[in-house]
This record gives structure tokens, sequence and C-alpha cells, in this order.
């Protein structure tokens, strides 16, 4: 058994009557890279913001590296080694792709030497070393989502959560991001990536959890979980699922 | 062979290892203290009129620089900084008049006084994202203007203060200008070094980021609450600093001088004329307007009231419409547009 990364007990979070994530128990292991799928509001997003301390959960329990991180702030999270990309992409707009992974990097050093070292092995891990001066305000959306990738790369943690990074890809940028995202997994990082492009996530992922309305209601191999009956339900509704 | 070749350059008898880079900043140290050297042998024979400019204009060059911290590297918006400006200015005056204290001693005071209100105004209001660091600024300034009124015993009111024109080193007031511009550019010349120091560290890089995008940069493992706090301490600290030395300069301090509206709406102009967020932006937006200000005021001031505020406004939206990142910001891009035509042809 390989090495507990993140677990949630009984995670809720509620708003207002809407219960988003609903006492959700989550295990990842190092080098995984876990699908999280779910249809639309499922609760997908709300859950990666829980991981990443942008939320505070209502109710239940967070660890990460069996440390109980539960209620710590999103910076606190970077610096422990969580790091996250946002489903619609956040480049620091006035800054340059080198000063953007830079911010990144400083989240575990001061030194400026560093933190450029960092940056740059980053931007190149995603194919990003010849924007290096370029403004982020003025990538394309495929070149953006590098950034957003290499800027949490270059916090280098152990923990990487992906948000929705396939989606808005053409098939010619998806098959090298896929590549990318694979190198980062080899070189340590554990995955997550919350999908909807489902074929991506298939090729990727060696393990699948589904939520639907805020719960799990699968887990397991990506083939036999696509397969499962609640799945289908959840994604189609009952008059589709095959008995 | 070529193995030893590529030994050789990257090996401690490297020259270009040997020769050590000058320290960071000694090129703006440098020219600084030349600078300053010109402008007060300059303004030691200069007609007053000049003499005076020339003081003015450093004096808001550190006003504006001052601000550009929590305004343009941190990107939150200062609406009041006269507040920190007349609270320094106050501070030493009243401590100078009622009770002897030494206008130094009145200016480290000061820097404690203007650190300390922007660290409370930050503490409520930095937590949360919105315009409310703005609009408690803009309070901060109304509010204390009161307070200069209101309190006629301490303050004079609205007669305001005047202070004793013993001259000297000691108590910080001459008869000629040179000093005054030695010190006013001492003080620029500090606000420029800390700002090129925050700059070119972690903490600017995560001011800039906190600017650009506050959630992001909080997922890049940045502090914002501490890096906005941080920032506004120093700010508010050296506004309030800059405060003594016009108080020093002027001898006479009403409410509107040093806590009016208008003073905390110029600084803004400087610094977004200039270009807010760039190290020399809120310097060169001084050295344009405040000499300009000072021309229209004394060519049309009697006959034509009120035009060198319609001038100032001409040249914000003239600016604003051309050069939305400020002149600075418009020379720095030409110059990169230009090195990469070169690069490409």
């Amino acid at each position: 058994m390989s090495t507990l990364m993140l677990r949630t007990t009984g995670i809720t979070k509620r708003f207002g009557g809407v219960t988003a994530v609903d006492s959700l128990d989550l295990e990842i292991f190092e080098n995984e890279i876990v699908g999280l799928l779910g249809p639309n509001g499922a609760g997908k997003s709300t859950l990666f913001n829980l991981i990443a301390g942008a939320l505070p959960p209502d109710t239940g329990r967070l660890e990460v590296f069996g440390e109980d991180v539960t209620g710590q702030p999103a910076h606190r999270m970077c610096q422990r080694g969580v790091a996250r990309t946002f489903q619609i992409v956040r480049p620091l707009a006035g800054l340059t792709v080198l000063e953007n992974a830079m911010v990144g990097a400083f989240a575990k050093t001061r030194s400026v030497r560093h933190a450029r070292e960092r940056a740059e092995a980053a931007l190149d891990l995603v194919g990003l070393s010849e924007m290096v001066t370029t403004m982020a305000s003025s990538l394309t959306l495929g070149h953006r989502k590098r950034l957003e990738v290499a800027r949490a790369l270059a916090s280098q943690p152990q923990l990487l959560l992906l948000d929705e990074m396939m989606a808005g890809l053409n098939p010619a940028e998806l098959d090298p991001f896929i590549e990318i995202l694979r190198d980062v997994n080899r070189q340590g990082v554990t995955i997550i990536v919350v999908e909807h492009v489902v074929h991506a996530v298939m090729q990727l992922a060696s393990r699948i959890v589904v939520i639907s309305q805020g719960r799990k209601i699968s887990e397991g191999l990506p083939a036999s979980v696509m397969s499962s009956r609640a799945v289908v339900e959840a994604y189609l509704g009952d008059d589709f699922a095959i008995s | 062979m070529s193995q030893q070749i590529v030994n050789r350059s990257s090996g401690p008898i490297d020259p270009m290892v040997r020769s050590r880079p000058l320290p960071k900043h000694s090129l703006l140290i440098g020219f600084g203290v030349v600078a300053i050297a010109l402008l007060a042998f300059v303004s030691s024979s200069a007609p007053v009129f000049y003499g005076h400019m020339i003081v003015m204009t450093l004096i808001y060059a550190a006003l504006a620089t001052s601000w550009n911290i929590i305004g343009g590297f941190a990107g939150q918006l200062s609406l009041g900084h006269a507040a920190f400006f007349g609270l320094g200015a106050y501070t030493s005056s009243i401590l100078f008049v009622d009770f002897g204290i030494s206008p130094w001693i009145g200016l480290l005071i000061a820097l404690l006084g203007g650190a300390t209100l922007g660290l409370l105004i930050g503490i409520p209001t930095f937590r949360l994202r919105g315009p409310y660091f703005a609009l408690a600024t803009l309070a901060l300034g109304i509010i204390l203007l009161n307070v200069a009124v209101h309190f006629r015993e301490l303050t004079g009111g609205h007669v305001g203060i005047s202070l004793p024109p013993t001259e000297g080193w000691g108590t910080m007031t001459f008869l000629n200008r040179w000093q005054y511009v030695v010190i006013a550019g001492g003080y620029l010349l500090v606000c420029l070094l800390i700002s090129g120091i925050i700059l070119s560290n972690r903490f600017g890089y995560q001011l800039a980021a906190v600017r650009e995008d506050e959630e992001a940069a909080r997922a890049l493992g940045v502090n914002a609450t501490r890096v906005k706090l941080l920032a506004g301490t120093l700010s508010g600290g050296l506004a309030a600093g800059i405060g003594t030395i016009y108080a020093q300069y002027i001898l006479f301090l009403t409410p509107d001088s040093v806590l009016g509206t208008a003073v905390s709406i110029e600084i803004i102009v400087l610094a977004i004329v200039g270009g807010s967020g760039k190290l020399y932006g809120p310097l060169l937006g001084a050295v344009l307007l405040i000499p300009a200000g000072q021309l229209v005021l004394r060519e049309f001031g009697g006959a034509l009231p009120g035009l060198h505020t319609l001038v100032y406004g001409v040249i914000v939206i003239i600016v604003i419409l051309l050069f939305p990142r400020g002149i600075w910001g418009m020379l720095t891009d030409t110059a990169a547009l230009i090195n990469r035509r070169r690069k490409h042809s």
C-alpha cells in the first residue's frame, strides 16, 4: 500500500439550502492520477475549493500528507504542497509568463534566483520556455492553460489539483497536454483531475471517482466505473440504465 | 579538448565570475546623490520661484512614490493619502511648537504614527474583497481634516500652526532652499530605494500577484492579507515622514494645505499620470506636473483663479486616454517594442 496523500472524512459544504458536497469520503494515494467525474453541479469544483483551502468546510475533516489541515487558508495549503489550477484560467495578466511562474515558486523560497530557476524548469516542462518574456494577457487559451499548470508546478507541489484543464482545448492541443500531465506524474506528483472531457480522463487516470449531488456514487478503474449502473443513471437518467 | 574549454569557461578563473557585479540599486543611489547635489547647487543661486519649484517637486515626488507602494504595487487604491501626509505634518509641528521636540525626532514619530495608521486602516479592510480599503481611506482623509479643524487648542483650527523660524540643522529650519533640497531629495531617494528593494524581491512579486488577481495569488501561496498590510504600513509611514519635511519647509500648516481632499487627489494624479506601479512613474509624474502647475499658477493665478486645476484635469484626461499605463509605462512599452523590432530584423 502506498502512502496516503489526501483524505477527506465526511466533508460537507452547504450554500444556503443546497448541499454542494455531502459528507464525502475520499482517499488519494501517492503517485496516482485520479479522475473526478460528475454531471454539472455535482459538486466537483466545490470539493476542489475545499481541498485547496479556498473554502472552509462546514463539517468534516481534511488531512494532507497525514496532517489535519481542516480550515487552513489557500496560501497555507499551497505552501504545504497542494497546488491547484482554476476552471476558468486566471493568469496574472499584467505580468510576464516568467513572472507568473515565479510567483508560484515563491511559495517555497525567498530567493529570487531560486524562484527564477524553478519557474524556468516548470515552464520548460509545459513547453512555454520560448515565451518567458511574453505578457500573460497576450497568450492563447491553450497557452494560458499551460501557464496555469506551470505556475502550480513551480510551487513544487506533491499534490496537484487540475480543474477542467482540458475543456476548451482543440484535439491538436489536447494530446500534448495529456503527455505533459503524464510527465509531471512520472516526476512524482500526485494528480487529481476534474474533467468533462471523458475520453481524456479515461486515457490519463489510473482511478476514477464519480460524484453526483455532492455524494460519491462510484469509484474504481476507469473501464469498470464508466459502465456502472449508478454512473449511467447519474449522467443520463434511469431510463438509459440497462438492467 | 572541447571538454577542457567548457570547464575553463565555467570555472573560477572565468573573468565574468571574478569581476563581481555592482550591488543592486547602486546606480540609483549614485545617480540620486549626484542629482540632489546638482539641484541643491542650482537652488542656492536660482530665483526664489525656481528654488521653490524644485523643493515642491521633490516633496510631491516622495509623497506620490510612497502612495505607489500601496496604490501601485499592491493595487489598493488609497483615496485619502493626505491623511498620512497631514498626520506627519501635524505630529511633528505640534511636538515642536508645544513641547520643543526637534523636528528630526518628530519625523521619526511621524513615520511610526503614519505606519500605525496604515496598519490600523488595513486590518479591517484588507480581509475583505471590494472597494472597502478605498472607501475607508477616503473617510479617513475627511475625518482627519475635520479633527484638525475642530480641535483648535491643539491644531489652531482653520487658523493653522505657524512654526518658529529658528534657523539651523537641529530645528530643520533654513532661510536658504538648498538644505531643503538635500533633505527632501534624500527622503525621496530613500522612498525610491525602499520601492526598488520591494520590487526586486519576493515581496514585490507577491504584491503584483495580489494586484492582478487576489484569488489566484492566494492559490499560489501568497498571504494576500499580510502583504497588503505590510505595503499599507510602509506607504503610510513614508507619506507621514514627508509631511514633517513639508511642514518644516513651509513653516505654516492649515488643515486644507496638508489634509485637504485636493492633496489626496494630487497624489493620485501624479502617480497615475507618471505610471502607477512603476518604480519611477510617480517621480516622473511629479517632475512633469508640479512645475507645470506652478507655472500656470504664477502666470494666470491672479487673472484666472482655478485655471491650474483645469489644466491638471485636462492633462489627466489626455494621459489616461492616450497612455493608460502612464507616461513611464508608455516609455517602457515603446522601448520594449523597438527592442523586439530590432531583434526580428
